[in-house]
């Protein structure tokens, strides 16, 4: 009797997604155990069964549909995939467990989400984490739950925000040792942005960062007045994490009203940066604000990648990211310490960078580069260890601004301002590569509108890619060129990801209402 | 009434009507002109509004915008989108938009000497080159329909891409030469596009896809329409009258 609940026991952690599988997520490159497959962010792929010489041979494995009833979908999930099983989550905060050869769905969760819950840019959810045999969701309506990743059971629920103030989670949870990161979305309703960790078992919350600090805390001297109240600074989108140095690495939104800087004076302190925050305590070891006192609402909402580059001669611990203000940084991820800066997409309000890679503003003007929407926005870049590349999908477009001053009223939209009258020019985007230590364009592909999905590298030698036309392709990750493309017919608003079932590749992303796999047809 | 209630109420009343001029003059006349003539988006002084006849529904539009346009959702809350609302019906009942010229005359000239027919469907009837005029009457005013005339080349319509977060189908009409591996070249109107094919209306009415690894050349012709100026072409009186059939133009009965 001993021996066999040993055996259970055995059994039951071997189906377990323990953290040190996560750290260790290399050693199986067939599953896909966390949102970026690995906590430095990078979004590659070990494997190569889909290679440059065989790309033009993928066609779509299956196509699952979604339940979605909203009215245009923006389906931004990013799947987890372990042993066979892909767990997905849909509009607005539901969940779906697939077989990952099929598409066939095991469960589903479905959430009622009232009508009067408030997301300013979409009722959208970008995916889950696991940890263990529970699954992590944060939902429209404020709340962090666990599901049962066998049944989608919910196991437990906590509150991480009042959703009558605006609060929102959009976000992927990261999880990692035994707790659960989560941010919040809001930042167009004067919320007060904050990172939050959970208990993985219990749900109890264990620390809180809160991004715009309060009186007498360091930072609350950058907010004129009693305008850190309403200072925003969302938590909206997935970071990275350093298990070594025991960093969380989380960006921030932009500061609230979003456009109206004069109800504001100050920095905006920690709007618009880039936090390196210590599991352990929550408390900041450091951060950069790569848009200080911002007035076009450019969040920092980006996964930060993390690689060592070798920097003017120095081997140096490197957090990358392309930001929404159109410069790429890299910076020290133990220091925070400005190492470059340089612009990867038109930008027209900033001279260039000094050498602490703030900006130096250009002269104002209502038509602005890049516009609202960014150089690039919250889908993913990715880096190749292979190619030594980063790889990101970029927007040339512009915005003209106005301001108008708006008085916070609890829950309600308090922006400030938007954007208005339009240049005739039709944007356009791009994927790029960069080189990460000197930030030079390696190539680019050209997109005639500019796109709102995210790369992923491959040990296969790919770049895989979204447009908002629907077309998903392949790019050789060296040259940039074609390889394979296919019109799924649906705006793709997501991040691809990669993994194995039944000894197969297959490449999945999310389009229009549907997640569409791609394997190697005979 | 008692007069000082009386006082009171008017001077509330042109209070509001003053917020409605600040929150139009503000959002809306960026595109639907400084008194609601119309300039990129429709014409507002009108005696029915197309989409938003009762309260309700221009509530919902402003509020929520038109998917698939370039009319973008607002944040404006109730009480605002209402006080616009009734700064505008107070516009429409003192201006009432009519042309010198006359309709009949129009359509004669619209379907002979103009040539319009050609590239402008009317109910139906026309050629396919050129936007739809079936319901031109509801969305542009005398001034912007005799500019287009002009120079058309300055009233292309535009795709407004910035408010939008994607396209779905271009309405722009964006003029795209191609020129193919073989050597053959094509001028038209783009239908559609992604980043690997285009599909273009040539300017004889053929439809065309294309891969674009098999052009060698693509070029975005801006600014440049089939359309030519009727300035020279057409007198003041015949543009007069053209301009009165297209505003008489509003389109099928619902």
């Amino acid at each position: 009797m001993r021996l066999w609940w040993a055996l259970a026991a055995a059994c039951a952690a071997w189906g377990q997604v323990s953290f040190e599988r996560i750290v260790d997520a290399d050693k199986e490159p067939g599953n896909w155990l966390t949102y970026s497959r690995t906590y430095d962010g990078q979004r590659f792929s070990p494997l190569n069964q889909i290679n440059r010489q065989n790309a033009d041979r993928l066609g779509a494995a299956w196509i699952y549909q979604t339940w979605n009833t909203e009215g245009r979908p923006r389906f931004e999930t990013s799947p987890l995939a372990v042993d066979g099983i892909l767990y997905i989550t849909e509009q607005p905060s539901d969940a779906a467990a697939l077989d990952a050869a099929t598409g066939r769905p095991l469960w589903k969760y479905r959430r009622h989400i009232p009508p009067e819950v408030q997301a300013c840019c979409g009722r959208v959810n970008r995916g889950m984490a696991i940890l263990g045999d529970l699954l992590y969701l944060g939902t429209l309506d404020g709340y962090l739950v666990a599901l049962d990743r066998i049944t989608g059971r919910l196991r437990w629920s906590a509150q991480v925000a009042d959703s009558k103030l605006a609060y929102s989670i959009t976000v992927a949870p990261l999880a990692l040792k035994a707790m659960v990161i989560v941010g919040v979305s809001g930042g167009e309703y004067g919320i007060r942005g904050f990172l939050d960790a959970y208990d993985a078992t219990t749900g109890r919350r264990l620390w809180r960062f809160w991004t715009v600090p309060g009186p007498g805390e360091q930072g609350n001297e950058s907010w004129g007045g009693d305008s850190w109240k309403t200072g925003s600074a969302a938590t909206w989108a997935t970071g990275a994490y350093d298990p070594d140095l025991n960093l969380i690495y989380w960006g921030t939104g932009n500061p609230g009203p979003d456009y109206d800087g004069e109800a504001r004076p100050g920095d905006n302190l920690y709007s618009c940066s880039l936090l390196a925050l210590d599991a352990a305590t929550g408390k900041k070891r450091w951060h950069f604000q790569f848009t200080p006192h911002d007035t076009h609402d450019w969040d920092a909402n980006h996964t930060p990648i993390l690689t060592d580059l070798e920097i003017a001669g120095r081997r140096r611990k490197a957090v990358i990211v392309a930001n929404r203000n159109s410069f790429f940084y890299v910076l020290d991820r133990a220091t925070g310490e400005f190492l470059l800066g340089v612009p990867f997409a038109r930008q027209t309000w900033a001279k260039g960078l000094d050498p602490k890679g703030r900006p130096v503003l250009a002269e104002t003007k209502e038509l602005v580069y890049p516009g609202l929407h960014g150089g690039t926005n919250w889908f993913s870049a990715s880096f190749s260890p292979l190619t030594g590349l980063f790889y990101v999908a970029t927007r040339e477009e512009g915005t003209r601004f106005y301001v108008a001053p708006t008085r916070y009223r609890p829950g309600a939209l308090f922006t400030g301002g938007g954007p208005a009258g339009i240049p005739a020019e039709e944007p356009e985007g791009y994927i790029q590569a960069l080189e990460p230590a000197t930030g030079k364009q390696r190539w680019k592909f050209p997109m005639p509108t500019p796109p709102w999905a995210g790369v992923m590298s491959t040990a296969g030698g790919l770049v895989f890619a979204g447009s908002n036309e629907g077309a998903f392709f392949a790019l050789h990750d060296q040259t940039g060129q074609p390889l394979w493309h296919y019109q799924t017919g649906g705006w793709i608003n997501a991040n691809p990801v990669s993994y194995v079932a039944g000894g197969k590749q297959y490449v999945t992303v999310a389009s229009g209402r549907a997640l569409i796999a791609f394997t190697l047809l005979q | 009434m008692n007069r000082r209630v009386w006082l009171l109420l008017t001077f509330a009343a042109a209070l509001a009507g003053q917020e409605g001029l600040r929150l139009y003059a503000r959002y809306c006349a960026h595109c639907h002109g400084a008194d609601g003539e119309g300039a990129r988006g429709p014409a507002l002084v009108r005696t029915r509004l197309t989409r938003a006849a009762s309260e309700a529904a221009f509530l919902r539009i402003v509020k929520e915008g038109i998917p698939d346009t370039e009319m973008p959702p607002s944040r404006l809350s109730d009480a605002e989108v209402r006080q616009i609302r009734a700064y505008l019906m107070a516009l429409d009942q003192k201006r009432n938009e009519t042309s010198r010229g006359d309709a009949v005359r129009g359509a004669a000239l619209f379907l002979g000497k103009g040539g319009c027919v050609a590239c402008h469907i009317v109910n139906g009837q026309g050629g396919r080159m050129g936007p739809e005029l079936t319901f031109v009457g509801r969305s542009r005013s005398a001034a912007r329909l005799r500019m287009a005339m002009l120079e058309p080349g300055a009233e292309l319509p535009d795709s407004f891409a910035q408010y939008r977060l994607v396209i779905p189908m271009p309405d722009n009409f964006l003029m795209v030469r191609v020129r193919t591996k073989e050597g053959m070249l094509v001028t038209g109107i783009r239908l559609n596009e992604d980043p690997f094919t285009i599909q273009l209306r040539d300017l004889a009415d053929q439809l065309h896809s294309f891969r674009k690894q098999d052009l060698v050349q693509m070029e975005r012709l801006t600014g440049e329409t089939p359309m030519p100026s009727y300035h020279g072409k057409l007198t003041e009186g015949e543009l007069d009258d053209l301009v009165a059939y297209m505003l008489s133009l509003k389109g099928v009965a619902p």
